[in-house]
C-alpha cells in the first residue's frame, strides 16, 4: 500500500487553495453534462422564433430578439442561480467540501466565473449566432455580423448581472424567496426603465441599448456598460465577505 | 502526557448563538492512537464541537487546537491532515463513488495518477464499494453513502479522523460494517467520533468524553468510566437466610456498603469495597462462613456503560 510522502501534494495556499478543482467541477457541471446544449437548444428555438417575427423589417426583427434575450434566459438564469449556492449550504455539500483544504474565495469564485461562462455561451451567444444565420439566410435580413456579435456583449453582462445578484443573495439567505425577490423586479422593469430617457442610462438595464446602438450605429452613452462591471465587481466582493462569514 | 500527545486539546472552547450556549467552556483532550467516543444525547454540542474544529463555525470563548495547530488561525493545514465524515454526508450526487473520490484527492494530491487510483482502489475496498464504484450516488443507500464518507475522509491519510454519527440512521447490518471499518482504520488514525449509540461506544472506543447540554460531564478512558464512581463492586445472589451473613461482612473495614433486593427466594447483594485486594481473598470467604447461606453467583460488577451515561446525564440535569 502506498504511502502519503510517496504523492504530489496540493501546496496551493491563500484565496486560491482548491480553487482549480472547484472550477474544474463547475465548468463540468455545465460543459461535461447534457445542461449546455439542451439549455443552447432551447433558447435558440425560443429567441430565433421571437426574432423572426419582425422579418418584414429586419430592424425590429433585432430589437424584438435583444428584448426577449433580455427576458426569457433571465427567468432560466435566475433559478439555476439561485441553487448552485443555496442548494450546496442547504444540503451540506458546502460543508464537505469547505472541511477539505478549500477557500471560501475559491468557493465563491468557481461557481461565479463557470456560470457566467455557461449562461453567456448557451443563453446569448449560441442563440444569437443561429438567430444571425436564420435572420441572414433564411429571412433575409442584412445584418452585419461583427457589429451583431459584439452587439451580445452588453446583454451578457446583463445576464451576469442577474446571475451574480442572485448568487450574491445566495450567501445571505437560506431560502429562495428572498434570493429570488430581488433579481425578479429587475428583470420585468428593467426593459421598460431602458428605455426611459432620464434612468435609462444610469444601471445596468441601459444595456439593451447598448446592444441595439451598436447594430443601428447610433450613439448612446456607455454608462451602463461602465455601471454594470463595477456592480459585477461590487457584487463578487460582497459575495466573498459575506461567504466567509457563513457558519455551517 | 505532554501537550503533543493529544491530537486534539480545547481550552475553555464556547460557542453561543444570542442567549443560547449550545458549548460551553469544554476542556477536551483527545490522545493521539485512540479511538475516541464523544458520546451525548441529541443536541449536547457534540456536532457544534466538530464544526469549530474545522472551521466551519466560529467559537464565542476559549481556544483549541488540532494536530498542533490553532483552529483560529491555522485552519488551512489543519483541514489538510484531518479526515471529516458529516453527520448526514452530502456529496454531488451526479458523482459516482469513484469520481467523488477522485475529486476529493485532487484537493489533497496532484499525482502521480496512478497512484492516486491506486489509493482509490484502496479504500473502495477498505469500505466494499468497489462493485457499485461506477454508479451515480443518487441510488445509494444510507449505509452505502456512510461507507464512501469514511473512503472520502480517509483519502488523504489523515493522521486524525473526525467522524460526526457515523452509525446514525443505519440498520443493523450497515452499523455494523461501519463499526468494523472504523476498526480496521485504528492503525492508521486517530479516529474521534461523535455519537448517542452507546453499544457502539462500548464495543470500539478506548476513551470516551461525555457531554450534556453544552457541557463536558466525564472524560476518561473507557475501562475506568466502566468501573463506575462508586468504586469496586461485587454482586452475590445468595439462598437461605442472609442475616448473619450480612451482619459479618457489615462488620468488616473494607466494606463501604451492601445493597440487597429479594427476588423470590433469591437475595441480590451489591457490596461496595474500599480495598479491592482485601475484598478478593475475604469476601466470599466471609459468606460461605454462614452455612446456612449458599451462595448461587458471585462476580465482580460490570457497570454498563448505559448506566453510567444515564447517571451522569441525570446528575448534570439536576445540577444545572
Amino acid at each position: 500500500m502506498s504511502s502519503k510522502n510517496s504523492f504530489e501534494l496540493v501546496t496551493v495556499t491563500g484565496w486560491r487553495m482548491g480553487f482549480s478543482t472547484l472550477f474544474k467541477k463547475e465548468l463540468k457541471t455545465w460543459f461535461g453534462t447534457n445542461a449546455w446544449w439542451q439549455q443552447a437548444g432551447l433558447w435558440s428555438l425560443i429567441l430565433v422564433m421571437f426574432g423572426s417575427v419582425g422579418v418584414g423589417d429586419p430592424e425590429a426583427g433585432v430589437f424584438i430578439f435583444y428584448m426577449m434575450a433580455m427576458i426569457f434566459p433571465g427567468i432560466a438564469i435566475i433559478i439555476i442561480s439561485q441553487a448552485r449556492i443555496l442548494e450546496e449550504k442547504r444540503l451540506g455539500s458546502a460543508a464537505w467540501v469547505l472541511s477539505k483544504p478549500v477557500s471560501r474565495t475559491a468557493f465563491i469564485v468557481a461557481k461565479f466565473i463557470p456560470s457566467a461562462l455557461g449562461f453567456m455561451t448557451s443563453m446569448m451567444l449560441i442563440p444569437g449566432i443561429l438567430f444571425y444565420i436564420v435572420a441572414n439566410s433564411l429571412l433575409g435580413a442584412t445584418i452585419q455580423f461583427v457589429p451583431f456579435i459584439i452587439s451580445l456583449i452588453p446583454l451578457m453582462l446583463w445576464q451576469l448581472f442577474l446571475s451574480w445578484l442572485t448568487m450574491c443573495l445566495a450567501t445571505f439567505f437560506e431560502k429562495e424567496g428572498p434570493v429570488m425577490a430581488v433579481p425578479f423586479p429587475f428583470l420585468f422593469i428593467g426593459p421598460s426603465l431602458a428605455q426611459n430617457p432620464t434612468y435609462g442610462p444610469y444601471g445596468p438595464w441601459g444595456l439593451i441599448m447598448n446592444s441595439i446602438s451598436i447594430t443601428t450605429g447610433e450613439s448612446y452613452p456607455i454608462y451602463p456598460i461602465v455601471i454594470t462591471v463595477v456592480i459585477l465587481l461590487l457584487l463578487l466582493v460582497i459575495a466573498i465577505v459575506r461567504f466567509q462569514k457563513h457558519e455551517f | 502526557m505532554t501537550s503533543e500527545s493529544f491530537v486534539i486539546q480545547t481550552d475553555g472552547l464556547g460557542k453561543s448563538y444570542g442567549e443560547v450556549k449550545a458549548l460551553n467552556m469544554l476542556d477536551l483532550k483527545v490522545p493521539r492512537n485512540s479511538i475516541f467516543a464523544f458520546l451525548g444525547p441529541n443536541g449536547a454540542g457534540k456536532t457544534t464541537t466538530i464544526k469549530l474544529l474545522l472551521g466551519l463555525a466560529k467559537p464565542t470563548g476559549g481556544t483549541a487546537s488540532v494536530l498542533g495547530r490553532n483552529i483560529a488561525t491555522d485552519n488551512d493545514e489543519i483541514r489538510r491532515n484531518v479526515g471529516y465524515l458529516a453527520q448526514q454526508p452530502k456529496f454531488y450526487k451526479e458523482l459516482s463513488a469513484r469520481e467523488t473520490l477522485r475529486f476529493a484527492a485532487s484537493l489533497f494530491f496532484k499525482g502521480p495518477k496512478e497512484m492516486v487510483e491506486e489509493r482509490i482502489e484502496y479504500l473502495l475496498g477498505v469500505v466494499g464499494l468497489e462493485e457499485k464504484a461506477e454508479r451515480p450516488i443518487e441510488g445509494f443507500s444510507g449505509g452505502e453513502i456512510q461507507r464512501l464518507g469514511i473512503a472520502q475522509a480517509q483519502i488523504n491519510f489523515p493522521e486524525l479522523l473526525i467522524l460526526d454519527e457515523p452509525a446514525a440512521g443505519l440498520d443493523p447490518e450497515g452499523r455494523e460494517q461501519v463499526l468494523k471499518i472504523m476498526e480496521s482504520l485504528r492503525h492508521e488514525s486517530t479516529i474521534f467520533y461523535s455519537t448517542h449509540i452507546l453499544d457502539d461506544v462500548q464495543r470500539v472506543s478506548d476513551r470516551v468524553a461525555i457531554l450534556n447540554k453544552g457541557n463536558l460531564i466525564a472524560q476518561a478512558p473507557i475501562e475506568q468510566l466502566l468501573v463506575g464512581s462508586e468504586g469496586v463492586a461485587y454482586t452475590l445472589v445468595l439462598e437461605g437466610n442472609t442475616k448473619t451473613a450480612y451482619s459479618a461482612l457489615s462488620a468488616e473495614k473494607w466494606v463501604t456498603s451492601i445493597s440487597e433486593r429479594k427476588e423470590k427466594d433469591r437475595t441480590h447483594w451489591v457490596v461496595t469495597v474500599e480495598d479491592n485486594s482485601a475484598a478478593k481473598k475475604q469476601l466470599l470467604r466471609t459468606v460461605l462462613r454462614d452455612d446456612k447461606v449458599d451462595v448461587l453467583d458471585f462476580g465482580l460488577k460490570q457497570y454498563e456503560l448505559e448506566e453510567i451515561f444515564m447517571r451522569l446525564v441525570e446528575e448534570d440535569d439536576i445540577s444545572v
